[in-house]
Parts: C-alpha cells; sequence; structure tokens
C-alpha cells in the first residue's frame, strides 16, 4: 500500500511542484490549501508524512505543527517544513515546536525526496 | 468737586485708552482682512486635497485587484506549464520502459542467433549471421536514446525547479499589496478626519489582518540557501550528516 504524504501549502504552483516530485516517487499526495484544511484532514485520513509552509492563510504552519504534536493520535508523524523564511529564528522555531527537517524554498525535488525517504523507507 | 475732577479725569484716561484701542483696530483690520483672503483662496485648495485623496483613495483597490490578477494569470500559466511537464515525464517513463523492453528483446534475439550460428553450416549463411552478432549499433542506439531520455528528464526537472520563481514573485506582490493596503487605510483615516467623521462614500478602510507571505522571499539557487538551514537544523537535531547531503548533490 502506498504511503500518504499531505502537503499543505496556501500557493497551488507548490503544491504541484511537490506533489509531482512525490508522485513520482511512488507516494499518494493529499493536499490542503492551508494549515486549517490540513488540521481538518488528519482526523479523516491515515497520513504517514505531512510536509508543511509556515505563511498559510487561517491557521499558519507553525499553529499547525503545535495542532499536530499536541494531538495523541498525529504526534508521531514526520514533519518536514518546507518554506521560504530562512531566518534563524524562523528554523529554530519551526524545529522547536516540532518538525523534523526544514527545507528552503526555492527547493530541489531530489531533496525533498531524500528527507522523505529518511522518514518513510 | 475734586470727586467729579476725579472722575472726569478718569474718562478722559479711559477715552484716551479706547482712542488707541481704535487706532490698533484701524492698523488691524487690513491684516484681518489678508487674513480672510488668504482662507477664502486656501479653503477650495484643502477641498481639492480632499477631492484628490478621496480620488486616489478610491483608486488603490483597484491598483491591488490589477495585482492580484497579474498574481492570478502567472499562477495560472504556471500550472498548465507544470501540467505540460508532468505529462513529458510521463511519457519519458513510458519511452524508458519501452526501450528497456526491446532492449531486452535484443538480448534475446542475440542469443537465439548464437544458438542458430551453432546449427547452421552453410557458409553464406553464417556469414550472415556473424555480421547479425557482431552488429552492436542497435543496442548502442537504445543506450544513446535511454542516455538522452535521462537528459531530457534533467531538464524537465530543472524547468519545474525555475517555475518555483512563481511562488516567490507571488509573495512578493502580496507584499507590495499589503504595503499599498496600508498606505489606503492611512489615507482613509485622514479623508476621515477632513470630513469630521463624515461619510467618506464606498471607500473601504477594512485592513485585512494577518500577513501569509514572506516579503523577503528571493529566488536563489536553492543548494546554497538550503547549506545554511542545514548548518542550523543539524546543530538543533544532529540527525543528518552534511556528507550524506553533499553525496546527494555531487
Amino acid at each position: 500500500m502506498k504511503k500518504v504524504i499531505l502537503v499543505a501549502d496556501d500557493s497551488p504552483t507548490i503544491r504541484k511542484f511537490v506533489s509531482f516530485s512525490l508522485k513520482m516517487s511512488g507516494f499518494e499526495v493529499l493536499v490542503a490549501c492551508d494549515g486549517m484544511e490540513a488540521a481538518e484532514l488528519l482526523p479523516k485520513r491515515k497520513v504517514d508524512l505531512i510536509i508543511t509552509d509556515l505563511n498559510m492563510p487561517n491557521l499558519d504552519g507553525f499553529e499547525l505543527i503545535k495542532a499536530i504534536r499536541e494531538n495523541e493520535q498525529n504526534k508521531d508523524i514526520p514533519i518536514i517544513i518546507l518554506s521560504s523564511l530562512n531566518r534563524n529564528e524562523d528554523i529554530e522555531r519551526g524545529l522547536n515546536y516540532g518538525a523534523n527537517s526544514y527545507l528552503i524554498k526555492p527547493f530541489d525535488p531530489k531533496r525533498v525526496q531524500y528527507e522523505v525517504s529518511k522518514y518513510l523507507n | 468737586m475734586v470727586q467729579i475732577y476725579n472722575n472726569m479725569d478718569e474718562i478722559s484716561g479711559k477715552l484716551s485708552e479706547l482712542k488707541s484701542l481704535f487706532q490698533f483696530g484701524g492698523k488691524l483690520v487690513p491684516v484681518i482682512e489678508t487674513i480672510i483672503e488668504f482662507l477664502n483662496d486656501t479653503v477650495p485648495l484643502i477641498d481639492d486635497i480632499n477631492i484628490s485623496i478621496k480620488d486616489s483613495t478610491s483608486k488603490i483597490p483597484q491598483a491591488t485587484d490589477q495585482i492580484n490578477n497579474v498574481n492570478s494569470a502567472t499562477e495560472m500559466a504556471t500550472t498548465e506549464i507544470l501540467d505540460l511537464v508532468d505529462e513529458i515525464n510521463n511519457q519519458l517513463n513510458q519511452s524508458e520502459l519501452l526501450i528497456e523492453k526491446t532492449k531486452n528483446k535484443y538480448s534475446e534475439n542475440s542469443f537465439k542467433l548464437k544458438r542458430l550460428h551453432k546449427l547452421v553450416e552453410n557458409e553464406e549463411a553464417l556469414k550472415i549471421l556473424d555480421e547479425l552478432l557482431n552488429d552492436k549499433s542497435q543496442s548502442d542506439d537504445l543506450g544513446n536514446i535511454l542516455e538522452l531520455i535521462k537528459k531530457i528528464e534533467e531538464s524537465t526537472n530543472k524547468i519545474t525547479l525555475s517555475l518555483q520563481v512563481q511562488d516567490i514573485t507571488s509573495q512578493q506582490l502580496e507584499a507590495v499589496n499589503h504595503l499599498i493596503m496600508n498606505i489606503h487605510q492611512q489615507l482613509t483615516n485622514m479623508l476621515v478626519s477632513l470630513n469630521n467623521n463624515e461619510d467618506t462614500g464606498n471607500v473601504n478602510n477594512e485592513l485585512e489582518s494577518g500577513e501569509h507571505f514572506d516579503a523577503k522571499a528571493s529566488y536563489i539557487k536553492p543548494q546554497n540557501s538550503q547549506d545554511d538551514v542545514d548548518e542550523i537544523v543539524n546543530k538543533q537535531l544532529n540527525n543528518t550528516s552534511q556528507e550524506e547531503i553533499d553525496k546527494l548533490f555531487s
């Protein structure tokens, strides 16, 4: 059975880029256009890994990670941040909230595949 | 008698004060006239400024709409290009599979030719079989095509990478929009003050709260900025060696 990856990003092009490279690696990809949609999707579907942006409307990436880590059912899901924010404080904040990896935009699809394989292979 | 004299003296004093006051008033009148003239000239100017601010303020949402339209158009175009790249990649994958299949078939045929070579005794036939067995051009061509497909795949990968510029510009445009809306709000507030809180027409003074863009987003080669991020991540989580990552991109 294919592993399921949830991609949360408000940019449709980024959602497409990420889905595109993950589908090529054989994963099933679910997409959410903001943190709120991602949070609402989690109880409905079994997700093996989450890739999230930080700057998103309704519920940002930091809050999404916090909500995931506080939920007993999802607290162990690996989370990869994919953001254009590259200030030290943002990276540290993201990791402190409970993210497992931090990737910067623009990203190399190979690097995304590599990070995902670290947790799902 | 002395009392009357004193009163007269006082009246005379007051009259001379009144005279000075009239004299001062006479001097002040032209100044007041100038001030009134100035105010008369200024009021229409203030009205003009008021109208101009109102006009500019009402045009701002149009500017932000235009920026949003540009954003949507580039987003749509990028998505279309990505769909095409996706399609090309799928076709390339299919081509790769077909070529691999042909290569296997070619190997099987070579094996059969070798078997046939052992069975045939006719010299002419053996010569033809030798020619067929020694001809590696077909296999080489297939290998070359596979290499070409790999190069095309790398190029499509680079296209997707470059297309991410759309996301970066989109964030920058959103930042510009946010700035414009801030100016819009300032102008609206000014209008409200100028009109003593009267209705300012259909000017919307609600500013959308919450930023969901990175105003400093920039398009730089991924590996350069990712190296700096990796350093911080490794320091904090200590879970991936830089050697491993470098190996991936070497």
